[in-house]
């Protein structure tokens, strides 16, 4: 038998690493990649079987990564997910290819020269064991830090994209026990994916949960990862619903020292948070006992009528506004080509080719593509 | 009579030929030759509605119309060792494949063709700049230029010789590279 070469050896120990962190066995990658057996993955990860180029796209496909991650120990990391509500199984494929997706993007702003360019994030100071009120104190310091206002989750998701460069995918994590949501922090940044099956309330409530994780690492903290969850949810409640603007607003609809079911709904709404969220944010003011929040959470009627209220649920394109414009810009900067561009935004490359050809044809009536503003 | 020219297409051109509806006058006209990753991926070529009729690579390649053409990954690595990582992620594999095949010993025939601005660059890099074309001049030689219209700006001859000149420049400057070659 041949001796493996360095190189061969390394790319073959970095493909093992991959599929392990996917949970695939040799079989399984094997038939993946149209091997007839998993002998041929065998001899690629101990180095001895040299690849061909088509070989290894295939491969880095299968394992949810590229060639340059397999090739390039730089591009190469593995990055600690903080999950929300974990699944106990099968959550490998959606890290794998969320991290894929994040290192895109963080590749798309290094071409773009803007990787690192944002506003800075918020910083949270926290004693080793924080109180509740610290973390909601702290809530507050970060809703005015990023200007979020009295709607905070309005405006949460698109704030933290747009100027502070969080990268927020989303992903079909399943209705239920597939997990909420999930952020990592590596050399792109920070990141989050929100699952595309809950409601718009309840992904914004896990983008501020996870937020409080991207901003207070784990490990700055003598708790147990349990306590570290409800301090989590304690943040995300503050800065979602502001007590100046969320007792305001309950105000408008009390009466008499009652509130309907339905100004109760409203309230939700208008806060962009689930019922629950208000319900148990009220007990946290003082508003309500929280057995009354337990009793009308079990609420059939108003569990019924707050799935009346609901609007239509939209459909969220898994891949960000701000990150499809970049490769956009990116390709017209000649940083990328229609190929790669294509697998970038995980589209068909006809597709793409047809959109670009429909901008050449507008670009060449002669029309310039750039205005230039009047000099203050 | 042996085709003037052996032609290694990346994706871009691919697709750019079908959708000028030249790819059959190519196939006369030149010795048609594609990197294994874009055969591989010859699925992308097909629309989101899964018309695939008019680019079906795959079957120009059985019928013995096109060539494909391998490399090794130790050869793409020792190809693009200078290379700086995060421009190298912006090449697509096909194109990557298809450098690596120019730059190898055997290759003396082929002439490299490439509608991708970062993949001019990098031959500009590798000083095989003369050893490819823009998509211009292939329709140009071939005759078919007069049918195509306003070509997209990345397909000219000048935005070729633009990109390839400033790989070349890349090669004393060290841009894109992890030091200069000169």
């Amino acid at each position: 038998m041949s001796q493996p070469s360095e190189q061969a050896a390394l790319l073959g120990s970095r493909i093992r690493i991959a599929r392990e962190r996917l949970n695939l066995s040799q079989e399984k990658l094997a038939s993946k990649v149209g091997f007839n057996s998993a002998q041929i993955i065998s001899t690629i990860e101990s180095g001895v079987r040299e690849l061909k180029v088509s070989e290894l796209n295939r491969i880095a496909n299968s394992l949810k990564t590229s060639i340059d991650a397999l090739l390039n120990s730089d591009l190469q990391v593995e990055p600690k997910f903080l999950w929300r509500e974990q699944p106990e199984a099968g959550f490998e494929q959606n890290q794998a290819i969320f991290l894929r997706r994040c290192e895109r993007y963080g590749l798309v702003e290094k071409w773009c020269d803007i990787l690192g360019h944002h506003k800075p994030m918020p910083i949270v100071s926290l004693t080793a064991r924080p109180s509740y009120g610290e973390v909601q104190a702290q809530a507050e310091q970060v809703r005015n830090f990023l200007q979020l206002g009295g709607r905070p989750a309005c405006a949460l998701e698109k704030t933290l994209q747009e100027d502070q460069g969080v990268k927020i995918f989303y992903g079909d994590l399943g209705p239920a026990g597939g997990g909420s949501a999930f952020s990592v922090k590596s050399w792109f940044g920070e990141a989050v994916l929100l699952n595309s099956c809950e409601a718009p309330w309840r992904r914004n409530y896990s983008l501020a949960h996870e937020l409080f994780h991207l901003l207070v690492p784990d490990d700055s903290m003598t708790l147990s990862k349990d306590q570290i969850e409800i301090l989590a949810n304690v943040f995300a409640a503050a800065l979602l619903l502001p007590a100046e603007h969320l007792l305001a607003a309950v105000s408008t609809r009390e009466s008499s020292g009652k509130i309907s079911y339905e100004g109760l709904i409203e309230i939700a709404r208008e806060f962009d948070v689930s019922i629950d969220a208000l319900l148990w944010r009220l007990v946290n003011l003082g508003r309500f006992e929280s057995q009354k929040a337990k009793e009308l959470c079990g609420s059939k009627v108003l569990r019924t009528m707050d799935k009346a209220s609901f609007p239509a649920r939209e459909k969220r394109n898994p891949l960000p506004e701000r990150y499809i414009r970049l490769c956009f810009f990116a390709y017209r900067q000649g940083l990328m080509g229609l190929a790669k561009m294509a697998e970038f935004l995980e589209t068909g490359i006809v597709d793409l080719a047809e959109q670009v050809r429909d901008i050449d044809s507008e670009l060449a009536t002669g029309e310039e593509a750039e205005v230039t503003f009047v000099r203050c | 009579m042996k085709k003037p020219k052996l032609l290694l297409l990346d994706a871009d051109v691919v697709i750019f030929a079908h959708q000028l509806d030249v790819w059959t006058s190519l196939k006369s006209a030149y010795e048609i030759h594609l990197p294994a990753t874009i055969l591989d991926e010859a699925k992308y070529f097909e629309t989101k509605q899964g018309n695939c009729k008019s680019i079906d690579v795959q079957a120009d390649l059985i019928a013995g119309l096109i060539k494909k053409l391998e490399a090794d990954v130790k050869d793409l690595t020792r190809t693009f060792e200078s290379f700086d990582p995060v421009f190298l992620a912006a090449l697509h594999d096909g194109e990557k494949e298809a450098i690596t095949i120019l730059a190898s010993d055997g290759a003396s025939e082929l002439i490299f063709c490439t509608g991708d601005v970062s993949a001019m660059k990098a031959v500009g890099m590798l000083d095989l700049a003369s050893k490819c074309i823009s998509f211009e001049e292939v329709l140009e030689k071939a005759g078919l230029l007069k049918h195509c219209g306003r070509l997209q700006p990345n397909l000219t001859k000048s935005a070729y010789s633009t990109h390839s000149a400033k790989g070349k420049t890349c090669r004393i400057t060290g841009e894109s590279l992890k030091k200069p070659i000169i």
